[in-house]
């Protein structure tokens, strides 16, 4: 399974572009983009602050990746979270799973992001 | 044994790391004993913040060694 795993303080566009091409094999592109909200809590905020242990991040997503791809083989994903500040509107989080079938990239991507958001290393500051 | 804060711990420390000065490996509640004696306002932390050793989550009953780099990493929140 190919990887891209990207921490990064750069606008994350809507849409990504993938810049090798897809694995012959793939017939399906799962994609979710996390947005920031007006709203955190009851309050109405301009933007998040995003902070990493990054190298930890990275190593805690790849050990989760490879659990997954366990359960639900797929042919790449790409991982894009945006650190610093981050306003409302604008994506937080990037992850984009190629996969045979849909409905192995659906699950991996549901379960990576639930895993990503109990244990991995980042942190939104309001 | 270099200490690592992030986030709510970081600012709690007021700083990003410290060097713990530890002679022989300590459990996890004896490392949280060291440094809330050095930083009390991380003694709140202590219920929810998790300890990582060289990247990886400890293991309960692990100890933490005077060589080690410990990261306290209060609750998480990406994505």
């Amino acid at each position: 399974m190919e990887i891209s795993i990207e921490l990064t303080g750069q606008l994350i566009a809507r849409p990504q572009k993938w810049a090798a091409p897809f694995d012959p094999e793939t017939g399906s592109l799962v994609e979710f983009y996390g947005i920031v909200r007006e709203t955190e809590g009851a309050a109405k905020i301009p933007a998040l602050r995003y902070e990493a242990y990054a190298s930890m991040a990275e190593k805690v997503m790849r050990e989760k990746i490879a659990l997954l791809e366990k359960k639900h083989p797929c042919q790449a994903i790409r991982v894009v979270h945006r650190l610093g500040t981050v306003p409302r509107g604008e994506s937080a989080i990037y992850v984009g799973i190629q996969s045979r079938h849909r409905q192995a990239g659906f699950l991996f991507l549901q379960e990576f992001m639930d895993e990503l958001k109990k244990d991995v290393p980042i942190w939104k500051c309001a | 044994m270099k200490v690592l804060f992030f986030a709510q711990s970081r600012g709690a420390a007021g700083r990003g790391d410290y060097i713990l000065e530890v002679k022989k490996p300590v459990t996890e509640s004896e490392f949280w004993a060291l440094v809330t004696a050095v930083f009390p306002a991380l003694e709140p932390h202590q219920k929810t913040a998790r300890l990582a050793r060289g990247e990886s989550y400890l293991q309960k009953g692990e100890l933490l060694g005077p060589n080690d780099e410990v990261a306290v990493i209060p609750p998480v929140s990406g994505g």
